[in-house]
């Protein structure tokens, strides 16, 4: 039942949660309760799978601990949220998803790792498939159409071209790793899955999405077990994919702005909102007194480090306990001029803003705690194909953090994959029951 | 071993259990600080229907706060404060510098402790809102 039910119920679950991200309706409709309803039932699985053998779950106490710190700290913040209702759904999802998942890692079964990752693996590949196939129907509404700031990028069946993107970045590793060790008709399989994700990343011109994806394949590079001449042409071949899309990145043009009047104090309007909006303060012309210029190109930062920084400066307000976990949204106001964003778009500051320095050093130490014991396990010569694919996505997962907030998303489409990876690198340690 | 583990829970437990008024403190210790910024915004405007009161913004943000600007020299946004419905005062801005300085407590007004005329403040925005 284990090893049967674990990637189909994962698949689903990765799957709702697009769907509730999806720019076509129905899918939408159908996705945004459904994600909960299957996270629950994850919950459940894990629940009946783990209980009768429950004496002989085997997982890093420390790890647990730590897990256990983050994720009660996330509990005990809804005492002091600034929405304790929203603080309390996302912490008791969180927590019980967490539990769940470290349950099924602690059963020692290889299958189990491996269902959990493969489950992520193929409904990254539908997502990406879905998208093609909706960008042939419907390119229209499949691309969003080139802006001042942008050139047209690429969403398939998402609202965002970014939302499938940090998906595929956990997921992108996770199959090279998987295809990496794998043989035969398999072998086929996941190669066409990275193939597809890797072509999907590049049209939807993602930044922070293909840098984790690549940095978790060049981890992948580096601790699979390869002879040196294959893993260097494997990182090259890698090498040459990573510059082709940020070739296609700068390919398609912005539009041209409308030269805009030179900021001026001088006012006729009454409407302060029409001049200076609050939503665009922070960095907007009629302060810096010169053109406004939002246009971004590839390796452009200035936009979110304005954010950061603000973001940053507001978590110190709060600084030890933040505002409470999942939040942000609440939390976090955007008032920064060219800046497209309700979250400060860094997961790490997101953790920061709402669970303080206390709550930062408690996540880093769990997360940490995982990733130590899979490269542990992985250096012991304990190796194994799902650890490897796991230390990849773990890898990607956290390096997207960079760029999105996204640690405390319950039901994003990204949250699980990333526990999973985490999980699955923590369950690969040997650890007495 | 396992009685070892049981009490770090223990542990982990009164530890969370202990931050609640810490956090709790921390909370009202940020309201402070905001409502005191609030408060210096609203001294140096004087009345509500001083002559330099200059502009508006209805409805902004959620929730939908309603703002009164006022000006200081060629500035004329130079001072702000934004309310909501129940005459609390959420924000307030200050922009008399070479960048502004923001107070608020948009992330829940209920703890702003500082209040406007909710009738005159809405008579001045209708004013305002009249063409000239």
């Amino acid at each position: 039942m284990t090893v049967r039910v674990a990637p189909y119920l994962v698949a689903a679950c990765v799957l709702a949660a697009a769907a509730g991200s999806s720019i076509q309706r129905q899918l939408f409709d159908v996705g945004r309760p459904a994600r909960w309803v299957l996270l629950a039932a994850l919950v459940a699985y894990a629940l009946v799978v783990a209980w009768p053998r429950r004496h002989a779950l085997r997982f890093p106490p420390r790890t647990a601990l730590a897990l256990a710190a983050f994720c009660g700290l996330a509990l005990v913040s809804i005492a002091w949220s600034v929405h304790a209702r929203g603080t309390a759904e996302r912490a008791v999802v969180q927590a019980a998803v967490v539990a769940a998942l470290v349950a099924l890692v602690a059963l020692r079964a290889d299958d189990v790792g491996l269902g959990l990752v493969d489950g992520v693996v193929a409904a990254s590949g539908i997502v990406a498939a879905a998208g093609f196939l909706y960008w042939v129907i419907s390119p229209s509404q499949a691309v969003l159409h080139a802006t001042t700031e942008y050139g047209s990028r690429f969403q398939g069946i998402e609202q965002s071209p970014n939302t499938a993107p940090a998906l595929y970045s956990i997921a992108l590793p996770l199959a090279f790793g998987r295809m990496v060790s794998a043989q035969g008709r398999l072998r086929l399989l996941l190669g066409a899955v990275v193939l597809a994700l890797a072509a999907s990343l590049a049209a939807s011109g993602s930044r922070g999405g293909l840098l984790g994806a690549y940095a978790g394949v060049f981890a992948v590079c580096a601790l699979a077990p390869l002879t040196w001449r294959r893993r260097f042409a494997i990182a090259a071949a890698a090498a040459v994919a990573l510059t082709l899309s940020a070739v296609a990145f700068a390919l398609p043009k912005s539009l041209p702005a409308k030269p805009l009047p030179t900021p001026t104090h001088t006012v006729t309007s009454p409407v302060a909102e029409a001049v200076l909006p609050l939503e665009q303060e922070i960095g907007n012309p009629w302060w810096t007194r010169r053109q406004g210029d939002a246009h971004r190109s590839l390796f452009s930062t200035s936009v979110r480090l304005r954010a950061l920084r603000g973001s940053v400066q507001l978590a110190l307000e709060r600084p030890l306990l933040g505002f409470g976990f999942g939040a942000e949204q609440w939390a976090f106001f955007n008032r920064y001029y060219a800046f497209n964003s309700g979250n400060p778009e860094n997961g790490y500051v997101g953790i920061l803003l709402q669970t303080g320095i206390v709550g930062l050093v408690l996540f880093l130490v769990a997360v940490g705690a995982c990733v130590r014991a899979g490269l542990t396990t992985w250096f012991r010569r304990a190796r194994s194909p799902v650890l490897l694919a796991a230390v990849g996505g773990a890898t990607g997962a956290l390096v997207l953090g960079i760029s999105e907030s996204y640690f405390h998303g319950v039901g994003s489409i990204e949250w699980l994959p990333f526990w999973i990876t985490l999980l699955v690198c923590a369950g690969a340690a040997r650890v007495g029951a | 071993m396992k009685r070892h583990w049981l009490i770090w829970a223990l542990v982990l437990a009164v530890v969370l259990v202990a931050l609640i008024p810490v956090g709790r403190w921390e909370a009202r210790r940020h309201a402070r600080h905001e409502i005191a910024g609030i408060k210096r915004v609203l001294a140096a405007i004087g009345p509500l229907d001083s002559s330099s009161l200059d502009a508006y913004r209805k409805g902004v943000g959620n929730p939908g706060l309603d703002c009164l600007l006022y000006k200081r020299g060629t500035n004329p946004f130079a001072l702000e404060i934004c309310f909501d419905a129940a005459g609390r005062v959420v924000e307030g801005y200050d922009r008399r510098g070479s960048g502004p300085k923001i107070w608020s407590l948009r992330e829940d007004p209920t703890a702003s402790t500082v209040r406007i005329d909710y009738a005159q403040a809405e008579a001045l925005l209708a004013r305002l809102q009249q063409p000239a």
